[in-house]
């Protein structure tokens, strides 16, 4: 059984202590900002940064919603980018865990093919073409302490445990966050490890906070794993 | 507030009363022991120049009360004020000299030496020097330019901090030309709290003792230890030729183990010992000893404690506050008592006789305070035993189980005069009762709720650099400051920090949509914020979070800003503080400054 992240995304304050624990822990330097008219900062995910606290304001029936959508990698089950890489010196996955990490080997793979094979949109390159996205803090996880990012939430928005033990209490949290909010709804619970708990439609937080939807009727998640698989990729390579 | 939790019963029970969130981990610390003029450690009284000797100023500040049931206890007053005297000056302390009461500095009858005070005198020149103890006023205070132009008329200005900062630099700031400027300034380089080992006391009065984690980088020392050098060098001076050395030169000052200041002797000292051989009830206490509660301390100089207060913090038990016991009490309201150490006595919730009945009966049975739980005889209570929290007081309840009434009990609101709880004045400068006043600054021209249009009281101040402006066409709209959680207080500790800058790297000031719209002001566009007083660049935030509203028919728009930035850093020297707009003008009674409403223009730049 791997881990699991719970993320209640209706406790998060937009605090922001994840994202700078993220920092703090894998050492990562501080991109330069500017206040772009929003509090959200720095712009996107970057090689440098693995976490990102998304700011949306919306008003639905006559209220106004300041919705916060703590982002990063869901270590999915069946990981696209894995499939596409389809090298495990530069991407594999922790079974004990269930974490998907890059390594210093991504710099091998073509970057663009596996950043757009990500349903979500997470890993990020560097100039080099190295890829770098949240790692799950497995050296932490694998050595009994939490992920960082979960360690220092205040508000029981970030919890992470067994793969049962999240899902049943995103059940839990989502029974009762239905009592009040028509939309509220576990995002890809069956197919990630990151489970996020949302109380609005998905789309008023981000736009890749569901698996994007393809053209063509499929779904773009199962369109990209079928386009990962060997046989399309060596076609693709041909054309 | 607390009128409210008052009429609400809302005092002395668990959750209630009125919880006040400070802006730093150890305002109640730091007021307990004296930071703010008008009181001594203890919430004793500064000596008014009318109290003209040790027994006028007992005598002013002993409050008397005839009603047998009211505890009233000031009454012990003058133990307290003793106590804390003899700690000031150990054994140079005597009756003769009323223990020192002559020396300390008089406060004029009716004057007031607050924040703002302080700087208006700095700006008329009749303050010369000025300590700056880990502050930086040069962006913390209202009206942050006549502060800096305030700076710019002292002799000598000694700066006690982590970081350079814009108070340290002020010389060289924007609008300044340092060769005009004679102020001479010291930078004295303090540790960070991590660094230094003492204790921080929390809203909740929490007592809690801290270690040490790293040492102190550099030449930092912690300010224990600044202000024991600087003491013993000030001593040395004022002995060798001091105009009227006795206050100096009687300090008691022995404080510093191996040559470095001793957390363990200051928490000591305010705890306090016996200075002599003293028998209570038949027990007798050797000179030393440490006190073990402020019911042991005396008026006659045979006891001495920094802070009745904390009396009981630090006894022949130990440090309380270094205490980290996990359990709760018996009734599980999480208490905590034995997790640091909680003043007074160890009672977690003051006034908590006031959550029982008559009878000693919680009112509240779940998530009671306290329980009275004497041995009953024919419907009179016999024995005293209170169950729970430390009680407050451990008198007999009022009423016995039959309902007769007891001679020997208390109201629960000791430290009032009778004993009760008070919904209005005396007290207050500006009456009873709270009354709505429209801000010094506002938009319209009236007071809709009633014809006094600003509180007739308020502190206001007439230099050149006090300019108001309401209800001006020039300041159309309203200007708020609050905080944002990557910055703390004037962003000292978190400007120089690259991840937290990463994260809220610029000044902003937030507008509405409607507001944009009016102005023409794209999202992110940098714009100047201007009012009576000052002007700051900010970067425009559009957001829904604002709207305009109607008030008199007029619709008002309003914009806020957050208060951490200074133009010390970032480096760039672009941003700045709030406190540039805010008016220097404040409540009655605190001098707290009206930074939450004030008038403003927003412009294109
Ligand atoms: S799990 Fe670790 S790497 Fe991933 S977002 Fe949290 S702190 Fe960052
Ligand atoms: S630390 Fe928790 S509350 Fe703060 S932004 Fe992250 S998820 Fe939200």
């Amino acid at each position: 059984m791997s881990n699991a992240f719970f993320i209640d995304t209706t406790r998060c304050t937009g605090c922001r202590g994840c994202q700078v624990a993220c920092k703090q822990w894998h050492d990562l330097p501080a991109e330069k900002t500017e206040n772009r008219g929003t509090l959200e900062n720095p712009p996107d995910l970057s090689f440098s940064t693995y976490k990102l606290v998304r700011m949306r304001e919306t008003e639905t029936d006559g209220k106004l919603k300041w919705l916060f959508f703590p982002e990063q990698c869901r270590h999915c089950i069946e990981p696209p980018c894995l499939e596409t890489a389809q090298d495990e010196s530069a991407i594999f996955k922790d079974d004990k865990t269930g974490a998907v990490i890059f390594t210093a080997n991504t710099k091998n793979l073509f970057a663009d093919e596996i950043i757009e094979s990500c349903p979500y949109n997470i890993p990020r390159k560097a100039a080099d073409g190295t890829l770098a996205k949240c790692d799950m803090c497995n050296g932490r996880v694998t050595n009994g302490l939490l992920p960082a990012c979960v360690k220092t939430c205040p508000t029981g928005t970030m919890n992470f445990g067994d793969r049962d033990q999240m899902v049943s209490l995103a059940q839990q949290r989502l029974a009762q966050v239905s009592k009040r909010h028509n939309s509220a709804q576990l995002v890809d619970a069956d197919d990630v490890n990151v489970i996020y708990l949302v109380s609005e439609a998905p789309a008023l937080y981000y736009e890749f906070v569901m698996a994007s939807a393809g053209s063509h009727g499929l779904s773009r998640h199962m369109a990209l794993r079928k386009m990962a698989s060997p046989f399309w990729r060596a076609l693709r390579q041909l054309a | 507030m607390a009128i409210i939790q008052q009429l609400l019963g809302n005092m002395g029970v668990a959750g209630g009363g009125v919880n006040a969130l400070r802006g730093e981990p150890n305002v109640q610390g730091s007021t307990d022991h004296c930071l703010l003029w008008h009181i001594w450690p203890g919430c004793l009284k500064t000596a008014r120049a009318s109290n003209t000797t040790l027994a006028a100023y007992n005598e002013k500040w002993t409050p008397s009360s005839k009603d047998p049931l009211s505890a009233n206890w000031w009454q012990n007053y003058p133990k307290y004020s003793v106590s804390m005297l003899k700690s000031f000056f150990g054994e140079k302390a005597d009756v003769a000299n009323e223990f020192g009461y002559r020396w300390l500095p008089k406060v004029d009858d009716g004057a007031v030496y607050s924040w703002f005070d302080i700087f208006d005198a700095m700006y008329k020149e009749t303050i010369k020097g000025f300590f700056a103890w880990g502050q930086n006023p040069a962006c913390s205070g209202a009206n942050a330019n006549k502060t800096r132009e305030a700076l710019g008329k002292l002799d000598w200005m000694v700066n006690v901090n982590l970081f350079d900062n814009e108070t340290g630099s002020f010389w060289k700031g924007p609008g300044m030309d340092p060769g005009a400027i004679k102020t001479e300034v010291f930078m004295l380089p303090a540790c960070a709290s991590v660094e230094k080992e003492g204790s921080i006391t929390n809203s909740g009065r929490w007592m809690q003792w801290r270690c040490r984690g790293p040492k102190p980088l550099g030449d930092s020392l912690p300010d224990g230890d600044i202000i024991l050098t600087l003491g013993e060098k000030i001593k040395e001076v004022y002995q060798e030729d001091g105009l009227y050395p006795e206050p100096i030169a009687n300090l008691k000052w022995d404080y510093a183990t191996d040559g470095t200041y001793d957390p363990h002797k200051v928490a000591k000292e305010i705890n306090g010992y016996f200075v002599k051989d003293v028998t209570i009830k038949g027990k007798t206490y050797r000179k030393g000893t440490l006190v073990p509660s402020f019911a042991f301390l005396q008026a006659d100089g045979s006891t001495s404690s920094g802070n009745w207060l904390y009396c009981n913090s630090y006894t022949e038990k130990g440090n309380m506050a270094a205490r980290r016991g996990q359990e709760d009490a018996v009734n599980n309201i999480g208490l905590f008592p034995e997790f640091a150490w909680c003043w007074p006595v160890n009672r977690r919730i003051i006034y908590n006789r006031a959550s029982v009945d008559a009878k000693g009966v919680p009112w509240d049975r779940k998530d009671w305070v306290v329980y009275f739980k004497g041995e009953e005889k024919d419907g009179k209570y016999v024995s005293r035993k209170w169950i729970g929290d430390v009680p407050d007081g451990g008198w007999y309840p009022l009423q016995n189980p039959d309902g007769s009434w007891r001679d020997d009990a208390k109201h629960p609101f000791i430290m009032r005069k009778h004993g009760h709880a008070q919904v209005f004045g005396p007290g207050r400068a500006d009456g009873p009762f709270p009354e709505h006043y429209e801000p010094l600054e506002c938009p319209v021209e009236k007071n809709f709720l009633n014809p006094q249009m600003v509180n007739p009281t308020a502190a206001v101040y007439a230099t050149k650099a006090d300019a108001h402006a309401t209800c001006d066409p020039r300041y159309p709209y309203v200007g708020t400051t609050y905080r944002v959680s990557e910055h703390w207080q004037t962003g000292l500790m978190t400007r120089t920090q690259s991840w937290l800058m990463e994260m809220q790297p610029q000044m902003f000031v937030e507008i509405s949509e409607e507001l944009a719209e009016l102005k023409g002001i794209q999202n992110g566009e940098r714009v100047n914020l201007t009012s009576a007083r000052g002007k700051v660049a900010c970067s425009t935030v559009v957001t829904k979070r604002f709207k305009p509203f109607m008030m008199g028919g007029l619709t008002v728009h309003q914009v806020g800003i957050p208060w951490h930035y200074g133009w010390r850093w970032p480096s760039t020297g672009k941003e700045d503080s709030a406190n540039l707009l805010t008016p220097s003008a404040g409540d009655p009674n605190t001098r707290i400054p009206e930074t939450k409403a004030f008038m403003v223009n927003v412009v294109k730049v």
